[in-house]
């Protein structure tokens, strides 16, 4: 009778086991590929963006600055004597046909015009005997007194010929604003090349370009020089000092030293009204400009608008104050 | 009298059980392996990651064209007596390839060694407010994963049409005009009386890996 009680309870619990084994092994299953579809779905919200939309409206940002930089150049170059009209007419221009393409993606896109900055122009264009002298033929002149922003100072030199061949006579230009706090520009030929050296109050750094052609074109505040990048005229840090134009300097005068040893054209825009008028002829009321003598006109310095962007998931708002070549 | 012992009923239930707990396991292991199927992270054309920098380079390659001016180039590479892009098959008016221009040239360099096929169309408006497309290059029907990049440029009415070789033409864009060129002039006139913006233009790259 033992036995017989004993052999049933062993198979009794035989059956029982493989049932609860299976059974047990069949959820370990189901809770593993529970797991590994949770990490999947993690990683899958992963490769989204944080905030939809949000590069969308800062590209478009970037978009609407150069397009109203475009506007401001435009009307800098050819109305001599109705910027502001223009400038805000092409803003609304801008804004209403951005909206129009927008609309198309279910995004609302304004910008409206706020505000602008007047300027002057300083412009020498056309001209192949004159060297950088002003309207009067001296060599050594200021352009422009107590300036506090320039933008888009670009030189553009036709002939290397007249190049000093030394730094010592070499044409300069200077933006002073006492005689102990002043950023320097030399440029000469170095026996062949296109040399350009930036001195101010603590530094000096320099960069030589190989120009095939006998144009150059320095385009100071944007540090490029024929094109390429010069160390000398941008964010070159040596003891950490940044060496853009007049950077760290205000209420400066422009002035240019030695300007027969070169030859070319040169433009520059100022924030300020006081572009000097005993070297420089005033072109403002010119529907043409002189092409014999340097000039300067009236120019917008820069525009503030406000930009809006919306969609059902973001909404933006910002000013943008544009200033196309400023200083980097 | 002695019963007979259980063990003999007990052998069917032994075997069904057995069975039962086989076809158990059988459908846990089936339903485990069902839920690892294709995700959009697999590695295949598909991948969400593969479409994210297709996305990524699209947007850099048009923001990096519109700041040096290859992208306002493009959109003026007009030919006026054929009326049509330079260089494009008569008839047919736009690109199978990059066409020979730094923004070509770009295209070329981002897209064509890494196997990814690209249209491009340039978008641009009338004064109604209609927007129209013109197509730069087509290079097929896209497929399901495709990705697109836009960006816009403004072009001003003294912006001058380009020849085949890259230089300027002596025709600016508002005095060819409706008639000679592609996009009209959609900007109204303000107060002043210059009109300064001629057409705010959309350019759309779509590209898909192939």
């Amino acid at each position: 009778m033992a036995d017989l009680s004993l052999s049933r309870a062993k198979s009794g619990n035989r059956a029982q086991l493989l049932l609860v084994g299976a059974f047990a092994l069949a959820v370990t299953f189901v809770a593993l590929a529970l797991v590994v579809n949770s990490a999947i779905y993690t990683e899958n919200l992963a490769t989204r963006g944080t905030v939809p939309g949000s590069t969308e409206a800062l590209e478009q940002r970037h978009e609407i600055e150069q397009s109203v930089g475009t506007v401001i150049e435009y009307a800098n170059w050819h109305n001599y004597t109705n910027l502001e009209p223009s400038v805000k007419g092409s803003i609304k221009n801008i804004s209403r046909d951005q909206n129009r393409q927008e609309i198309l993606v279910s995004r609302a896109v304004d910008v409206s015009y706020m505000s602008l900055v007047n300027g002057q122009k300083i412009v020498q264009k056309n001209n192949s005997d004159r060297g950088f002298r002003n309207k009067t033929d001296n060599p050594h002149w200021v352009l422009a007194e107590d300036v506090d922003e320039t933008r888009n100072f670009e030189i553009q030199i036709t002939d290397l010929g007249p190049l000093a061949s030394s730094k010592s006579s070499a044409f300069t230009v200077v933006a002073n604003e006492s005689a102990s706090n002043s950023w320097e520009m030399t440029v000469w030929d170095d026996s062949g090349y296109l040399a350009v050296e930036v001195d101010t109050s603590t530094d000096t750094a320099s960069c030589v370009r190989n120009v095939d052609t006998d144009n150059a074109t320095i385009d100071i505040t944007n540090g490029l020089i024929a094109d390429e990048p010069c160390a000398a005229l941008t964010k070159l840090t040596i003891n950490g000092n940044n060496m853009s134009f007049a950077n760290g300097l205000s209420g400066y005068d422009i002035e240019f030293e030695n300007g027969d040893n070169i030859a070319g054209n040169y433009s520059l825009v100022i924030g300020s009204n006081s572009a000097n008028t005993n070297s420089l002829y005033d072109a403002s009321s010119d529907t043409t400009p002189p092409s014999n003598v340097p000039y300067y006109t009236d120019a917008i310095y820069s525009v503030t608008v406000k930009y809006a962007y919306k969609t059902p998931d973001v909404a933006y708002e910002t000013e943008i104050e544009v200033v196309p070549g400023e200083p980097r | 009298m002695v019963s007979q012992p259980r063990a003999d009923d007990r052998g069917q239930g032994h075997t069904l059980e057995a069975i039962v707990s086989g076809f158990l396991l059988l459908a846990a292991v089936a339903f485990a392996l069902q839920m690892t199927a294709v995700t959009p992270l697999s590695a295949s054309t598909s991948s969400q990651h593969v479409e994210n920098q297709l996305q990524s380079a699209a947007t850099g390659v048009l923001a990096s064209t519109a700041e040096t001016g290859a992208l306002s180039e493009i959109v003026r590479y007009w030919n006026v007596t054929g009326e049509r892009f330079h260089g494009t098959p008569h008839g047919v008016g736009y690109y199978s390839s990059p066409p020979d221009t730094p923004f070509g040239e770009a295209l070329d360099r981002t897209f064509d060694d890494r196997n990814v096929a690209y249209n491009v169309r340039i978008l641009y408006q009338d004064d109604n407010g209609t927007i129209f497309s013109q197509r730069l290059i087509w290079q097929g029907q896209p497929s399901d994963h495709a990705v697109r990049a836009s960006r816009t440029i403004a072009i001003v009415d003294d912006d001058h049409l380009v020849d085949a070789d890259g230089s300027l033409n002596y025709t600016t864009v508002l005095e060819a005009g409706d008639g000679q060129f592609y996009m009209p002039d959609a900007a109204v006139d303000p107060a002043g009386g210059n009109r300064g913006l001629y057409n705010l233009v959309r350019v759309e790259v779509v590209a898909w890996r192939i």
